[in-house]
């Protein structure tokens, strides 16, 4: 972000839109440039040489991946399958886009796995999808997939099939492969519709065609048989070879026939008239070079005339192939049954797992509710729990006798408690002694009987000490509910009646003989 | 927006080949117009007495953060006529201004996208102009009130050497 730039005026060179299609472009031209070469089309010798120096490595690296393949067919006891299963990757890898290289050793690891040609078939097939679903390398689909088929279904997570790890776990190799159609079927089919797809796989046929053409032959017969279609090529060179071989071996031969004949045991035996020694020589070596042009050009696969070679199984082929298939369904038979073995253990471990964190949640919340306050029987029951959680079958005896005779004692106190009758007044009969009545009486001035019926009147003479006595007496008897009144008295006048005659005499003025008011208040003496 | 003129890159490389008198005409005519935006955001660059004294260059001896130094900024700031070699979309400039020091970006930039906030870019004084990734403080903002006007002008005087050169051919 150091440099800040405002474009005004801008253009496109449109680098990035053609980019793609350049990118393949240029890919697949590369590759016909390759079967071009291959067939001497517009090249010079040297990139020819070129060419037939890397599609000779090709070939070399395929054979090697060939020969691997072969020989763990046959380590399995299926060799008198390696045709089929090299016809089989020959037209996946054209129908898939997959070269052979990736495919076969896909193959190896899967018939090692399952030991069946026909799951190994079905499986390969079904990477192809998955691993063109995904996005996921085909070589880490057949890993995944031959590890989910014992049973390890750890590497199945990237997949995004939307299991957990758990599940994935518990899944059995079918499901898991169900689970996988149901998911990612067609997904090839799909991809080889596309640009980048449709490339792929063209790329894939001129790669196969470049390897096809690789050897030690093509370097020098390139330039020699350049015209005509790669197809055409291919087949022609690979006559040419067949005859050069024979062209060669017939050489060698017919040195080694020179050899003998201009020998010395050769001349003396043609001064020998009954000495057939020359055609005996003659008939040895054509025998040999018979032989080894039977070995070197044998057929594989295909027809010997009009006999089928390796196209159609005989009869052991056939037991052996039935045998093959049984060893494997047998196999993959133990497997799920370990696997399903395998899953109860873990669910025993899991179920044990989990009643063993429950006893400890129980057992936790035991001993907190043991340093509460709690009653007798609630601890006796408690410890009992622990007891028995702890399996201490000795001490849950003794504290079970415990919290029965604590229960035992509690109901008696229950009942004992609800059999108490009501608990009376205490002070019901009691009554006031009479010395403290008549000494009330006196202090108010009132009798006793007055004392017991009427409440007493309050009097001004009355001290501090009479006036809470009067109220106590007056409380008693249930005075207190009507009204008091309460009169303050003042020099000998009730306070409220003083106040209003001091008010009225300084109120008034002026001068009367006489002012009548009732009973003289408010009178003034002038 | 930067304007998309079509051939603009030919234009030039074929003016500057066969007609090199319009070439440098087209060429001070653009910087004709261009010339006040650059001298415009140069000025809206803060001294150093006006800018966080910790951001002025001084002596340090572990200096990670760009050190702004006014005259130096100032120079980083200008205009190129000539195509910029094409981003990954395929897109080239060529006519563009350019905020070219590190330093100068900051004071550009500093607060555009997180706010005025904290302790470093409240001491810029200048206030931002433009909107979007086109915001900024000196050379957005002289853009911003050059409202198109030299983009105009320059347009046009492409397309006018445009004419000039088809017409004498």
């Amino acid at each position: 972000m150091a440099e800040l730039r405002i474009p005004i005026i801008v253009e496109n060179k449109g680098k990035k839109a053609l980019g793609d299609v350049d990118k393949g472009v240029k890919g697949l031209s590369k590759s016909f440039k390759k079967l071009a070469g291959a067939a001497g089309i517009g090249l010079s010798t040297a990139a020819v040489i070129k060419f037939g120096k890397a599609a000779a490595k090709a070939f070399i690296a395929d054979e090697k991946a060939a020969s691997r393949l072969a020989m763990s067919v046959k380590n399995l006891g299926l060799g008198f399958e390696t045709p089929r299963i090299e016809r089989y990757i020959s037209e996946l890898s054209a129908m898939s886009g997959i070269t052979d290289d990736q495919l076969r050793p896909a193959m190896q690891r899967l018939l090692q796995t399952t030991g069946s040609v026909t799951k190994s078939q079905e499986l390969l097939n079904q990477a192809i999808d998955i691993s063109r679903g995904s996005g996921v390398d085909y070589e880490t689909v057949v890993n995944d997939l031959s590890s989910a088929y014992v049973g390890n279904t750890k590497g199945l997570k990237k997949y995004g099939l939307g299991l957990s790890q758990a599940e994935l776990k518990t899944m059995s190799f079918a499901d898991v492969q169900s689970k996988f159609a149901a998911t990612f079927k067609g997904s090839n089919a799909a991809y080889l519709d596309t640009y980048a797809g449709k490339f792929e796989l063209i790329n894939t046929a001129v790669g196969e065609a470049s390897e096809k053409i690789g050897g030690a032959l093509v370097e020098s017969l390139v330039s020699a048989f350049a015209a005509g279609d790669p197809e055409e090529f291919v087949a022609k060179i690979e006559g040419l070879a067949t005859k050069l071989a024979d062209m060669v071996a017939t050489a060698v031969f017919g040195f080694k026939k020179l050899y003998y004949l201009t020998s010395d045991a050769a001349i003396l035996a043609s001064l020998n008239p009954f000495d057939d020694y020359e055609n005996q020589v003659m008939r040895i070596i054509d025998s040999q070079e018979k032989a080894f042009k039977a070995s070197f050009n044998r057929i594989k696969m295909g027809y010997l005339g009009s006999m089928p070679i390796g196209i159609y199984s005989g009869a052991g082929d056939d037991a052996a192939r039935k045998k093959a298939e049984a060893d494997a369904a047998r196999r993959q038979k133990e497997l799920a049954a370990t696997q399903t073995k395998s899953l109860a253990e873990q669910k025993k471990k899991l179920a044990l797992d989990k009643a063993s964190k429950t006893l400890n949640l129980e057992a936790i919340g035991i001993e907190a509710a043991l340093k509460g306050k709690i009653s007798e029987t609630d601890r006796i029951s408690l410890l009992l729990q622990k007891a028995i959680l702890e399996g201490n079958a000795s001490l849950a005896t003794q504290l079970s006798d415990q919290l029965e005779a604590a229960i035992t004692r509690q109901n008696a106190i229950r009942a004992l408690l609800i059999s108490t009758p009501e608990a009376p007044n205490p002070y019901r009969n009691w009554t006031l002694p009479m010395d403290l009545l008549n000494y009330t009486a006196s202090s108010l001035g009132v009798s006793v009987a007055q004392l017991q019926n009427a409440p007493v009147a309050p009097s001004s003479s009355f001290s501090d000490a009479e006036m809470e006595l009067m109220s106590a007496v007056n409380r008693f008897q249930g005075a207190n509910a009507q009204a008091i009144n309460v009169e303050v008295y003042l020099d000998g006048d009730i306070v409220g009646g003083a106040v209003t005659n001091s008010q009225i005499n300084s109120s008034l003025s002026g001068s009367f003989n006489q002012v009548n008011r009732g009973n003289n208040k408010g009178a003034v003496a002038l | 927006m930067p304007t998309e003129l079509k051939g603009a890159n030919e234009l030039r490389k074929a003016l500057k080949k066969f007609s090199p008198d319009l070439d440098k005409a087209t060429r001070d005519e653009m910087v004709g117009f261009l010339k006040p935006i650059v001298k415009l955001a140069r000025g809206f660059l803060p001294s150093n007495s006006d800018a966080p004294s910790g951001f002025v260059k001084h002596e340090v001896k572990t200096a990670k953060f760009p050190m702004y130094d006014a005259s130096e900024a100032r120079r980083g700031i200008g205009y190129k006529l000539t195509p910029t070699k094409p981003n990954r979309q395929g897109w080239s400039s060529t006519v563009s201004i350019h905020n070219k020091t590190a330093a100068g970006a900051i004071v550009e930039t500093a607060g555009r996208k997180s706010g005025i906030s904290g302790n470093f870019t409240p001491r810029f004084s200048g206030q931002f102009a433009g909107r979007g990734k086109m915001q900024g403080r000196a050379m957005f903002k002289a853009y911003d009130q050059d409202q198109g006007k030299a983009k105009a002008a320059v347009i046009k005087a492409l397309e006018k050497a445009a004419a000039k050169f088809n017409g004498s051919k």
